[in-house]
């Protein structure tokens, strides 16, 4: 069978598949089975086999983002979780600043509340409710405090008038909001506004509650071509984007995690080690196995929506969203 | 030999024949097309349509989302003040380009040139604008008016205001273009007689020339109508129908729904109610209009 | 007293001068016709004297008020244009009271006006018609009844019959004609480019060309007289025979054109007395004698046939004067045919000379 994509055999490594290519030496030997972590991306990559894609990040929505500089003009210890973010965020508000930044578009504050279900409830209880679809736990009380975080969130950030997510990030790197409920990409805006990790800002994985991470991303997918000249450079770039060096390198730029967990720490920033850590711990949240419908997706995504900006009780949000699941039972 | 006519059906074949893809299409496409969308409302039809029917679920859950009714509620406004204020503004603007100005054409290509941009560029222009961080509102502040307030695009008690400005802009320079047209139309001598007789120029157009361009007031009517029915660009680029659902808007609500949703039905029932609420107003408009007449 | 005044009238539009330098007196009660080709500025003067037009220099009086600088509808006038100018979705009545309401004109008074200019126009029945629902004429009678409601002394009215077909037109001419005589204190300003309604209505015309009045007479004068020969060749139908050649002076002032050669001693000449020098002479088909007709006539010579257009009561004639295209008519029952010769003959006294350069009578 062949592929539209250039493959190689899985088990083979790329390293090792020009004997004179020099310039890759350090890979060889390497077989991306062992190296890329954790495995499911490889797996992603994997068809029949062989490899077709490079893995070149880690993406994962479950950040919340802090602005030091806020908590330190206030003299007040940066919070270390959602719960303590919540309980300072009356002092933030009265010297004046946004508690949370968030963006208008809708995508956003579902976002924030996907992050807050894992972090809020904890793993066990969502894989409950969003694996084994058990309906008693969407109702329970676990539950209810996601609603309640979620109500909290809703009024930190009532004052937040920005649209895009950029803009809001940027409320936080210009210390007019205290803090964020975004993706690992945000930390590419810190970074080209040149703030450094742990000193003047502070990321919080899972909200700094339970903290999972999921492991979606991005890779390079390779053509099949015929050239053999073209297949070789094909094979030194698959081999350049995963060394542990280009990952650091690019994933500090990126905001997003290595591939692999054995990169030079001393070049990661804070929130990369935090990141690493808890992948090499295997706090992962599940991929692929939520198999809701897009139309209870969709449906609770207006639901948020509706939520977010309006002044609708946690409580009657709660008793909406679980009718909405269980519609899609 | 008595000549007998030609069969009726076989006068003028070639062009008959020549017509009948179109026929064809107009009626598999368009009508076609609308029966099946309105059956399948009845259905639960997820991903794909499915003939598996469960009578008027979609219109219960439809009319009970409250999204769906705020939908409504936007078009409804969004409707009636568009229609006002763009047939007056593009109706006022063209009577002013039609007092013999100095340069008409510059004036004209001004006013029509936001109609040739897409509703997402409209969207996206209006969006800065509107952006109090850098729009209106923050020139006018720097200016020293550091107490003004304009950010309708982030209140949602007026969002859809804000996408209205935006919708204005866009349309009644086109408006304008034909209003433009229709009272180039009128005849010059209406104007002397009706200053002969001493009618002011306001009266003029009131009275006698607006009367006049009736046909092009409804040709006006109907291309505002379509526009608004389809409402869905201008929302997307501008709020994406946020803050909340506050500028949600039908079509939007039948896309979501129909694609991102894959809930089929869902978006058939919204859509057919798109279709009943057409109907509702043009059923009567056009009794009046062409049942009045042969009784008159 | 003159009703209506141009004093010096000057109109551009850009660097195109309109009207130039014009002046004309209109007496009271007169009927005024304004006649020339297209673009010769007779509906723009119109215009300016109704008031539609601003005026680059000059004055206008109406009754002796300088009304160069008011509305029109402060100018005691009333206007009937070409495309009737009826507003569409009023009735007649409708039409005709419009302009008195927006003037405040009490009620009865607007029945009362309402009432007479429908009795004078016969539109009684018509009155709670919309415009769509009458007839071209019907229009223009309903047209003219809304400038006579408005009580004015001075009516304007702009190729009124022009869109009507030949017998509508014929009817309704008459029908201004007898509207005139009934309101004789009334002043009326015709435009047209129909020389026949000019002929018929006019108490004077004045023929317009490029700006300028050529000439302002009664229709006897203009036929009879013109003072140019643009003037000449504008009336009468079919139009004047113009053939070229020079006078001779003298005691007996002869015109020759090659062979040919028409005594003139009995005709007028401006001057008093005839001068050399090229002219043209204009004769008019209608006052050439042919056949046993010409045997009276001052002037007589042989012509032959070349073309003929029987016309039913005359027939025209073509055929050659002086190696000049030469057209006369004949009797409608005489029977010619091309190549016949027949004796042609005029009274050259009852021609028109024009000097050849600057094309005035001589």
């Amino acid at each position: 069978m062949r592929h539209p994509v250039q493959s190689w055999p899985a088990g083979q490594g790329t390293g090792r598949s020009r004997p004179d290519d020099r310039s890759d030496g350090r890979c060889r030997g390497n077989k991306w089975k062992e190296i890329v972590f954790p495995q499911s991306l490889l797996d992603s990559c994997t068809i029949d086999g062989r490899i077709y894609c490079a893995p070149v990040n880690i993406h994962s929505p479950e950040w919340l983002w802090l602005s030091n500089k806020v908590y330190e003009d206030l003299g007040i210890p940066v919070p270390t979780n959602w719960d303590e973010f919540v309980a300072t965020a009356p002092q933030v508000e009265a010297a004046g600043k946004i508690p949370l930044a968030l963006g208008n578009q809708p995508w956003q504050s579902n976002l924030a509340f996907g992050a807050m279900q894992i972090a809020v409830a904890g793993l066990d209880n969502w894989k409950k409710v969003n694996v084994e679809k058990n309906m008693d736990v969407a109702a329970g009380a676990d539950y209810a405090k996601v609603f309640e975080a979620a109500a909290n969130a809703r009024k930190l950030a009532a004052k937040s008038t920005v649209q895009d997510w950029n803009q809001a990030t940027n409320l936080v790197i210009t210390d007019q909001a205290a803090g964020q409920i975004m993706g690992d990409w945000a930390q590419g805006e810190f970074q080209v506004a040149g703030e450094v990790a742990g000193k003047d800002y502070t990321c919080l994985p899972g909200l700094g509650l339970n903290a999972y991470l999921s492991t979606g991303g991005d890779a390079f997918y390779f053509p099949k071509v015929d050239n053999a000249d073209t297949v070789a450079v094909q094979k030194r770039l698959a081999a350049l984007l995963v060394a542990p060096e280009t990952q650091v390198a690019f994933n500090l730029k990126k905001g997003s995690l290595p591939i692999r967990g054995d990169v030079d720490l001393s070049a990661a920033n804070d929130c990369m080690k935090k990141g690493l850590e808890l992948l090499a711990a295997g706090n992962i949240v599940p991929s692929g196995d939520q198999v809701w419908s897009p139309d209870v997706q969709t449906q609770a995504g207006d639901l948020m929506v509706e939520f977010w900006k309006s002044d609708m009780p946690a409580e009657e949000a709660h008793k909406k969203w679980v009718e909405i699941l269980k519609s899609g039972l | 030999m008595e000549a007998r006519p030609p069969v009726r059906l076989f006068r003028n074949l070639s062009a008959k024949i020549a017509a009948i893809p179109m026929i064809v299409t107009a009626l598999a496409v368009f009508v076609g097309g609308t029966i099946w969308t309105v059956v399948f409302s009845f259905t639960n039809s997820k991903l794909l349509p499915r003939a598996n029917f469960i009578g008027l679920d979609q219109y219960e859950r439809l009319w009970s989302t409250s999204r769906w009714l705020v939908a409504i509620e936007n078009i409804v406004i969004y409707g009636v003040l568009s229609l006002i204020f763009t047939v007056v503004i593009g109706f006022v603007l063209a009577a002013l380009m039609d007092q013999k100005i100095r340069f008409e054409d510059t004036f004209r290509t001004i006013m029509l040139y936001p109609f040739a941009l897409s509703f997402i560029v409209t969207g996206l222009v209006w969006q800065w604008i509107l952006n109090p961080e850098f729009g209106i509102q923050s020139i006018v502040r720097g200016l020293g008016f550091t107490n003004f307030s304009f950010d309708p695009l982030y209140n949602p008690d007026i969002v859809i205001y804000g996408i209205l400005i935006a919708g204005l802009w866009q349309g009644t320079g086109f408006v304008m273009a034909i209003m433009l047209a229709g009272l180039r139309g009128i005849d010059e001598d209406i104007w002397k007689a009706a200053r002969v007789d001493g009618i002011p120029a306001w009266k003029t157009y009131l009275f006698i020339v607006i009367p006049m361009m009736r046909p092009v007031f409804i040709t006006t009517l109907v291309i505002i109508a379509s526009g608004i029915v389809k409402l869905y660009d201008l929302v997307v680029a501008q709020t994406s129908g946020g803050p909340g659902n506050a500028s949600e808007v039908p079509a939007k609500y039948v896309y979501d729904y129909m694609f991102l949703g894959q809930n089929l039905g869902q978006g058939f029932a919204a859509s057919t109610m798109m279709l009943l609420s057409v109907l509702i107003v043009l059923i009567p408009w056009a009794y009046l209009e062409y049942g009045g007449r042969k009784n008159g | 007293m003159a009703s209506v005044s141009v004093r010096n009238l000057v109109l551009n539009f850009g660097d195109v001068a309109v009207l130039k330098n014009l002046d004309l007196d209109i007496e009271k009660g007169e009927f005024l016709v304004l006649l020339g080709s297209s673009g010769c500025g007779k509906s723009t003067l119109l215009n300016c004297i109704a008031g539609l037009l601003d005026v680059t220099g000059g004055q206008i009086f109406i009754k002796d008020r300088n009304v160069t600088w008011l509305e029109p509808k402060d100018r005691g006038i009333g206007m009937v244009f070409q495309s009737y100018a009826l507003y569409p979705q009023m009735n007649v009545r409708g039409n005709l009271s419009f302009g008195l309401k927006n003037a405040r004109v009490p009620a009865d008074e607007i029945e009362r006006r309402i009432n007479r200019a429908a009795g004078i126009l016969h539109i009684e029945p018509l009155l709670d018609r919309k415009p769509a629902q009458l007839s071209g004429g019907q229009r223009q009678r309903v047209a003219i009844g809304r400038a006579l409601v408005r009580d004015v002394d001075v009516f304007l009215f702009d190729e009124p019959l022009s869109n009507l077909d030949a017998k509508l037109r014929a009817e309704l001419r008459v029908e201004i004609k007898r509207l005139h005589q009934q309101l004789e204190d009334t002043t009326m300003i015709y435009v047209t480019h129909d020389q026949i309604e000019a002929m018929t209505l006019a108490d004077r015309i004045a023929i317009m060309r490029g700006g300028s009045i050529q000439q302002l007479a009664d229709p006897h004068t203009i036929y009879n007289k013109p003072v140019n020969k643009y003037v000449a060749g504008f009336i009468g139908s079919p139009s004047i025979n113009f053939l070229d050649g020079a006078i001779e002076a003298g005691a007996a002032p002869a015109f020759r054109a090659g062979d040919l050669v028409i005594p003139m001693t009995r005709y007028e000449f401006a001057d008093g007395a005839a001068k050399s020098g090229a002219a043209t002479l204009g004769v008019r088909p209608e006052h050439v004698m042919a056949g046993e007709f010409a045997a009276s006539q001052p002037f007589r010579k042989e012509a032959t046939v070349e073309v003929v257009e029987p016309m039913g009561a005359d027939t025209q004639v073509w055929s050659r004067l002086g190696g000049m295209e030469f057209r006369f008519r004949v009797d409608g029952q005489t029977a010619l045919r091309k190549g016949d010769t027949i004796e042609i003959g005029f009274d050259p006294a009852r021609a028109s000379l024009f000097d050849a350069k600057s094309e005035l009578r001589l």
